[in-house]
């Protein structure tokens, strides 16, 4: 049995977890303007935040806009796009791990793990030898159920 | 992350009939067909399978003929199917196991399959009497069909490609202007829509928990349909920025992940307002958005945080320049090994890095305590004065925290620059085209700073790396050492020296098959006891007389005491070492300080088991003898606040000074010192108050936390309980220093370390909170709702707000814990 404290403390915890899932939609939105300087979080962030989100409603009132007053246009809520790797290789397959957290990637000439929220890499993994100036593309990629391994298949 | 990930769960199949008898939690494979692809003949081919946690192949398959892959469980069972047929191979032992056909006639078509457990479970469908017949089947590959589920229906005769729900019998058909679901279960449509130009490859696809479907189209959309009472509803409308061939729901369906030929991109189906419209309002957003991530000229890795004061060349001196010298042999005050000892071990590893012809890796491992650094640093030592061009990390010189883990490649390199001129100016010309490179993946550092600008260089070198088991991250150590195995072939002039504790998973890395080939292994623990316990003893009576002479003690050490001092220390160099610096107290003689040794309780249990042999009890016993002697009183009060201390010196994720921690805890700065003080035989504490202190030793740090060594509860340190305390008073120390609206005070300037600590590690520590959560709740919701912002400006001045990413990660997973009890240890 949980104590009655425990049980307060997964009440109280409450839509905490939408509000953090909220401020990390922000930053990974906003990340390129933010990290210019600081004051763009309230100049150049927050004004163009979309109207249903918790970030907005609770530090809407910092809005600091020096010259105009007026903004338009000011989405909904949160768009589809996040993040994209984009390369002048083609990507020939790829799967989730199956935890979520990780991507495997078969690149035409590499395979890599990439962290599957920000898309950053994990590792590059060797593709067999081949001979020289030949690539070996991978063809198909599957994660054993405990994400422990990786399996590739190769034509030769 | 730990041993293993986690496996989602997702929802239970919807039908209750006798056709699901899987549990569908496990299905391993996202199912995806590529039948045929224009080959008429077999094209041999290999599976190569990975460990994933260290990137090491663990075997090469030759195949007949290449297809599509998947798992059967875990225990490295794979299917492969090819063309209408599938075959199944023993993954370790590279051996196949049977084969078989899925398809009986030509005209007959192989939709998506699931492979679960040795199962394999496939659709496929032909065309009879104007009718769709579509079945879906399951088989044990090694025993013959199941009845297989049949059901007919009248759609119009297109090609088309099946695809099927992993959690109930619906079944998707996609032709080259229609979607169509069909129930085979109930021989029933349950929705019908007109698509244009539905994409042919891939076929639809189901999320895991068959909740959703989609289909995306030759205009590069994604239609997202929600299953519902009657049928499926739109959902969700999706238009990726990149052209996509494929794509693929993840595990728990929250994002959908494209990619073709210009890349990936991760995409989130939402409803919410309105999907569709909100997509298509954000069109021209987005495709700004995509200009500044994608970079045509590179080859990978377009898109990353980038970090907000790019280090140029002249920026390397302050920010990597600093770590280095932190991380190399010559800071501080660590010792290599008193002349004359470990003679054995020295010249195995002379030998070895005179010898090009021997393996490029040395690798030297042994029990916590046995002289790994010190060995490390003679190495380094040796190689300098011999002229030898030589790079060094030592992570357990207090390198270890979060911010320089990814720093190593960097650090090595920029040694090797101050040493040789070619390597300078190679490395120099790298950063000044481009500066983030410091900041990708271990295995591009280890690429383009290391093994690059040494290959141009052709100048033999000596890498050395000291206890790398003793990384925060698993996962970052077997990162670094696939890259060294990636990469050392290519720089035949290389070697490296690692060493480390044999734990498991590196200990499984070295025995793979490619990098054992790759690397000498030495074990210090096998070397002659009699060998090391003579070692000890030259080093105690040389740091013994020395302590006698400057006390004027002439017969002091009797040679009995020498004895149980070697006795006691029983291989393990750290006892002799902590020992010295005890009896070397400042104000009382060392036959004194001996005394209280001397009867130290030998009455505890230690890890440190090789061959069955318990080591460490005496270090045990030291370690609370010193700790009784230091704190005699026996006050509640008092011992509370000393554990705070010990606390924080051991689980912070980097060497916090004593002022620092006097701020985050709410102490007077001359309290921490002092209580630091009185132990500082167990510490390497600095006497300028802002430089940090470390636990002499790591084995310190694991016996004050382990309730089963450290048997006086005045001292024991449970990580449950002070994770949630650090975690606690980093949040009031936010909560307290931050201003709720934009504010100069948001900045942290260098001498707030407390600050600029609980800035960047407060998650860490919440998210090992396990105990006292409840009182956690209301300043982290204080935290999150009004100092969020400040917090973001704070990180921004740091440079650190890629942090963001992962505190966020770590902060939603623990509440979630919290809100579903997981932390509390319910009888």
């Amino acid at each position: 049995m949980l104590t009655q404290s425990q049980v307060r403390a997964s009440a109280d915890v409450g839509t905490l977890p939408d509000t953090a899932a909220d401020f990390l939609r922000f930053v990974t939105e906003f990340f390129e303007v933010i990290s210019q300087s600081a004051p763009h979080i309230y100049q150049s962030a927050l004004p163009f935040a979309p109207q249903s989100s918790v970030v907005r409603k609770l530090y809407g009132q910092y809005i600091s806009l020096p010259k105009s007053k007026v903004v338009t246009n000011i989405p909904l809520s949160w768009g589809s796009y996040t993040a994209g790797a984009g390369a002048t290789i083609e990507v020939s397959c790829a799967v989730w791990s199956p935890c979520d957290q990780f991507i495997a990637i078969g690149w035409v000439d590499r395979v890599e793990i990439r962290n599957s929220s920000t898309l950053l890499s994990r590792s590059i993994l060797k593709p067999p030898n081949s001979s020289p100036g030949i690539l070996v593309a991978p063809q198909s990629l599957a994660f054993s159920s405990d994400g422990r391994m990786l399996a590739c298949t190769y034509h030769r | 992350m730990g041993g293993c990930w986690p496996v989602p769960t997702t929802g239970e199949g919807t039908n209750s009939g006798g056709f699901f008898p899987i549990s569908i939690p496990t299905l391993t494979s996202i199912p995806r067909i590529r039948q045929g692809w224009g080959r008429s003949i077999p094209t041999p081919g290999t599976v190569r399978i990975w460990d994933t946690q260290t990137g090491i192949v663990i075997n090469d398959i030759d195949i007949d003929d290449f297809g599509e892959i998947a798992f059967s469980g875990n225990q490295g069972t794979i299917t492969l199917v090819v063309r209408g047929n599938f075959c199944t191979y023993d993954g370790l032992e590279g051996t196949q196991l049977c084969e078989g056909e899925l398809l009986q006639s030509y005209n007959h078509q192989l939709g998506a399959y699931w492979v679960h457990d040795g199962s394999l479970r496939f659709a496929k469908s032909f065309w009879a009497g104007g009718q769709l017949i579509i079945g879906i089947h399951e088989l044990q590959p090694t025993s013959t069909p199941l009845l297989p589920m049949v059901a007919s229906f009248p759609v119009p005769p297109h090609n088309g490609k099946l695809s099927f729900s992993p959690a109930s019998s619906h079944t998707s058909f996609v032709t080259e202007t229609e979607v169509v679901i069909l129930d085979v279960l109930d021989s029933k449509t349950l929705f019908r829509t007109k698509v244009a130009c539905p994409l042919y490859v891939p076929e639809g696809r189901f999320s895991l928990d068959g909740r959703l479907f989609a289909c995306g189209t030759l205009k590069n959309e994604i239609y997202v349909w929600e299953k519902a009472s009657a049928g499926y509803v739109p959902w969700s409308y999706l238009r990726p920025q990149l052209p996509f061939t494929e794509f693929a729901f993840s595990p728990v369906a929250t994002s959908i992940l494209s990619w073709g030929p210009d890349g990936i991109e991760l995409l989130y189906p939402d409803n919410s307002a309105g999907g569709a419209r909100t997509a298509t309002a954000r069109r021209e957003k987005s495709v700004v958005s995509r200009r500044e991530i994608v970079d045509p000229g590179r080859s990978s890795f377009h898109f990353r945080l980038p970090h907000a004061h790019s280090p140029t060349v002249e920026l390397l001196a302050p920010d990597i320049g600093l770590r280095t010298r932190v991380g190399g042999y010559q800071h501080g005050d660590w010792r290599g090994c008193l002349q004359g000892t470990r003679g054995t071990v020295l010249e195995t590893i002379e030998s070895w890095v005179k010898d090009f012809n021997r393996p490029p890796i040395f690798w030297l491992n042994g029990p916590a305590g046995t002289g790994k650094s010190a060995i490390a640093q003679t190495v380094v030592e040796w190689c300098d004065s011999h002229g030898q061009l030589v790079s060094s990390f030592f992570c357990s010189h207090g390198a270890n925290d979060h911010g320089n883990l990814d720093l190593i490649f960097p650090a090595l390199a920029i040694q090797l620059a101050q040493k040789h001129p070619r390597v300078r100016s190679i490395l120099v010309s790298l950063l000044r085209s481009d500066p983030d490179v410091v900041y990708e993946s271990p295995s591009d550092q280890m690429e383009n700073l290391i093994a690059n600008p040494l290959k141009s260089a052709d100048v033999p070198t000596v890498i050395v790396i000291d206890a790398l088991d003793e990384w925060v991250d698993d996962t970052l150590q077997s990162a670094i050492l696939s890259a060294v195995e990636y990469w050392i072939e290519e720089i035949p002039e290389v070697k490296f020296f690692v060493t480390s504790r044999p734990k498991p998973h590196i200990l499984a890395s070295f025995h793979l098959p490619l990098l054992s080939g790759l690397a000498d292994i030495f074990t210090l623990h096998d070397t002659a006891p009699d060998l090391v316990n003579n070692d000890i003893r030259v080093f105690l009576k040389h740091e013994l007389s020395g302590l006698a002479s400057q006390n004027g003690l002439d017969t002091w050490p009797a040679l009995a005491q020498l004895d149980m001092l070697c006795d006691r220390a029983d291989g393990l160099f750290v006892f002799a070492v902590a020992t010295v610096k005890f009896l070397g107290h400042d104000y009382v003689p060392p036959n004194e300080q001996y005394a209280v040794i001397a009867h130290s309780p030998d009455d505890t249990a230690h890890e440190g088991t090789v061959d069955g042999v318990h080591r460490g009890l005496s270090l045990d016993s030291l370690c609370t003898s010193i700790l009784r002697a230091s704190f005699r009183n026996n006050d509640a009060q008092d011992d509370a606040i000393v554990r705070s201390v010990l606390a924080t010196v051991v689980l912070v994720t980097r060497p916090l000074p004593p002022s620092a921690i006097a701020d985050l805890i709410c102490l007077e700065v001359e309290e921490v010192e002092s209580i630091l003080g009185s132990i500082q035989s167990l510490l390497r504490l600095h006497e300028d108050p802002d430089q940090p202190v470390r636990p002499l030793h790591k084995l310190l740090s694991d016996f004050l936390t382990s309730p089963n060594r450290c048997v006086d509860e005045r001292f024991y340190i449970s990580p449950r309980k002070f994770h949630s305390e650090i975690a606690l008073s980093c949040l009031k120390l936010l909560n307290e220093t931050l201003d709720d609206s934009p504010s100069p005070q948001n900045q942290p300037t260098d001498s707030e370390v407390a600050l600029k600590y609980a800035c960047t590690s407060r998650y860490i520590h919440l998210a090992q909170a396990r105990d006292d959560v409840t009182d956690l709740i209301p300043t982290l919701r204080r935290f999150l709702e009004e100092k969020t912002g400040a917090w973001l400006e704070a990180l921004d001045t740091l440079g650190a707000l890629t942090a963001v990413v992962t505190a966020r990660d770590k902060t939603i997973s623990w509440l979630r814990g919290v809100c579903f009890g997981l932390f509390y240890n319910v009888p």
